[in-house]
């Protein structure tokens, strides 16, 4: 089990006039191995939930394990706790602790949204290699780093030769993205998690993105959690989404089956594929369409067969 | 979270402090800060804590918060409560080795220095604490306006400084988006020593400049699309009226301001002095 979730809740701000739930109760697995979606509305939370799979934001109620470890570090435990007071535990065992917070961030890569506001280096090798330092690599030769630097930005689709020395201001927005993606890969996390990662793009840069990120869950991570507003996009290429509204989960189901409950899925403000709403509409018209259609190609074989069969 | 160390942000709430015109929460402001200066004798002090603790009576807000306020110059109090302990000389010895002399004059002189400074943190904060950004700026404008006369840019100053105030807790979010950002590629802001500190600041303070920069720019273009031009012929939607409540208000600082006054002055002239 890549993530694991349980009755996790978290309030910002507690106790000011500005505090806010931002996850009430909320409990998830995702499996080794998935493309799992998040959509809901904005301000559901969503942000603030991933946060939690790579230990950024740490639990204030509940628990996340990674991997089957728990990121419950010693200020949230209350076994640590009571240790720490018996001096049960040393200062040195608790540095080991935050190390070990580290490890657990190596496994779970996170692009932010918006992620070339991040680039800060010099020239491109430089911050691309930047995750790759931190984390402490065991071959530490620049041939390695050199190597692994390549390999990530080639992995994006950037000639390393042409990009390497410049600076990543420099570079048109589509590139810095993949840049910033690359930045992140490069550790070669297990976990990716991609926080609304075709922001901002036109359509030929979405689909280009959305196709990388395939490239990447073959080739390098291959588990991927993609926050996303696009419920095309969510339809086309997730095994299983979780729907957030007002801090809550409301489900988790495979697309096929959101889908059939159209009512409800816009009762949440939320905007369904257009093939889906397509057939709903001819559905409201007298036709006997399945409601589960995604794809324009689907769409257009149940509509001639449809129109195929003899009218009653 | 950066956010909550915010100091002095606007404390949203429904109340009489709140709901005073920002002019004369400004200008009693300053009558009151005037006061911690003059104010030199305990009695002079518990008079200028009465008025604060009724103030914050009066805001609504909490006690917790406008003490939150001192944290940021924690570290300046204890700093001049030491530097204080050297350098007064006189008054009755308590206590003396090596370099060190402790004196009476000592103790009081220190007490009300770190008293004053806490006070003067405490009020001022409570004016943002109790005042919208906007607000504040609008007022200021208003209060300055006699300055048009030799032409100070006034208008100019205000709008500088309500973006200025504006852009406070937008940079905080986005420094604490950027530190999170970097930590997540494993950056480490907490260990190592001072320099090694500093130079891990670098990942979050690049972008964020680039980012400060870009939103200047943004900001300037929306202001230009707007047909911003300054403050000539420019109205106020809003406009500052005053009302009982600031007459209560400045009633009550005052007779407080004329107590300080008068505990200062009462010394020199004997005939003031209440005999007991
Ligand atoms: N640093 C913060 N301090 C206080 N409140 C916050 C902070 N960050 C987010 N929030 C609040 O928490 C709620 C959830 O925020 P979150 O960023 O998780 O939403 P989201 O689902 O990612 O939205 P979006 O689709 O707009 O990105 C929002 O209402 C937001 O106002
Ligand atoms: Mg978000």
């Amino acid at each position: 089990m890549a993530i694991q979730i349980k009755n996790l809740s978290y309030v910002y701000s507690p106790g000011t006039p500005f505090s806010h739930l931002a996850l009430d109760d909320v409990s998830l697995e995702v499996p080794d191995g998935e493309f799992f979606g998040i959509i809901g509305h904005t301000g559901s939370g969503k942000s603030t939930l991933v946060q939690h799979f790579n230990a950024l934001i740490l639990p204030q109620k509940g628990d996340v394990m990674i991997f089957g470890q728990s990121v419950n570090n010693h200020r949230t435990d209350p076994e640590v706790r009571r240790e720490i007071k018996e001096k049960k535990r040393s200062k040195k065992q608790l540095k080991q602790d935050k190390i070990n917070l580290k490890a657990l961030r190596r496994q779970v890569g996170m692009v932010f949204q918006y992620p070339e506001y991040q680039l800060f280096a010099e020239t491109v090798f430089d911050d691309v290699a930047f995750g790759l330092k931190n984390f402490g690599e065991e071959d530490k030769s620049p041939e390695a780093l050199e190597r692994q630097v390549r390999e990530a930005l080639e992995l994006v689709g950037l000639d390393f030769d042409e990009v390497r020395n410049r600076s990543p201001f420099e570079l048109s927005g589509g590139q810095k993205r993949r840049a910033a993606i690359a930045g992140v890969i490069v550790t070669k996390p297990k976990v990716l998690i991609l926080d609304e990662p075709t922001a901002g793009l036109d359509p030929r840069g979405k689909k280009e993105i959305l196709a990388l990120i395939h490239e990447l869950k073959r080739t390098c991570s291959p588990t991927v959690i993609m926050i996303c507003h696009d419920m095309n996009e969510i339809a086309e290429h997730c095994t299983r989404v979780a729907v957030l509204e007002k801090s809550k989960v409301r489900f988790v189901l495979p697309p096929e089956e959101l889908f059939l409950r159209g009512d409800l899925i816009e009762e949440l403000g939320l905007e369904l594929p257009a093939p889906c709403r397509i057939a709903r509409a001819l559905n409201k018209r007298g036709f006997d369409l399945p409601e589960n259609l995604f794809d324009a190609a689907s769409l257009s074989r149940a509509l001639g067969e449809a129109l195929r069969r003899p009218p009653c | 979270m950066l956010r909550d160390a915010a100091f002095g942000q606007y404390y949203p709430a429904r109340s009489f402090v709140h709901s005073m015109d920002p002019r004369a929460k400004i200008l009693l402001t300053i009558l009151y800060l005037v006061a911690v200066f003059l104010a030199s004798s305990y009695t002079a002090f518990a008079a200028v804590i009465l008025f604060l603790g009724l103030a914050i009576l009066f805001s609504g807000v909490k006690l917790k918060s406008v003490l939150k306020s001192v944290k940021p110059i924690l570290f300046l109090i204890v700093f001049t409560t030491i530097i204080n302990l050297f350098f007064v000389r006189e008054g009755t010895v308590l206590f003396e080795w090596w370099i060190f002399r402790l004196t009476d004059a000592t103790l009081h002189f220190t007490a009300k220095m770190a008293l004053r400074l806490v006070l003067l943190v405490m009020g001022s904060s409570l004016l943002t604490l109790t005042t919208t950004p906007v607000a504040l700026t609008d007022g200021l404008e208003s209060l300055l306006k006699p300055l048009k006369l030799i032409r100070f840019p006034v208008h100019e100053l205000a709008l500088i400084m309500s973006i200025a105030l504006r852009f406070i807790p937008i940079l905080m979010d986005e420094t604490d988006r950027i530190i999170r950002a970097q930590k997540a590629r494993g950056a480490d802001f907490e260990s190592g020593n001072l320099f090694r500190r500093a130079k891990a600041m670098l990942p979050v303070l690049i972008p964020l400049l680039v980012s400060a920069f870009r939103r200047a720019d943004e900001l300037s273009d929306a202001m230009d699309s707007r047909c911003y031009w300054g403050a000539k012929g420019r109205t106020k939607f809003k406009q500052l009226r005053f009302s009982w409540r600031d007459l209560v208000g400045a009633l009550v600082t005052l007779v407080f301001f004329g107590l300080i006054v008068w505990d200062m002055v009462a010394p020199f002239f004997p005939i003031l002095v209440i005999p007991s």
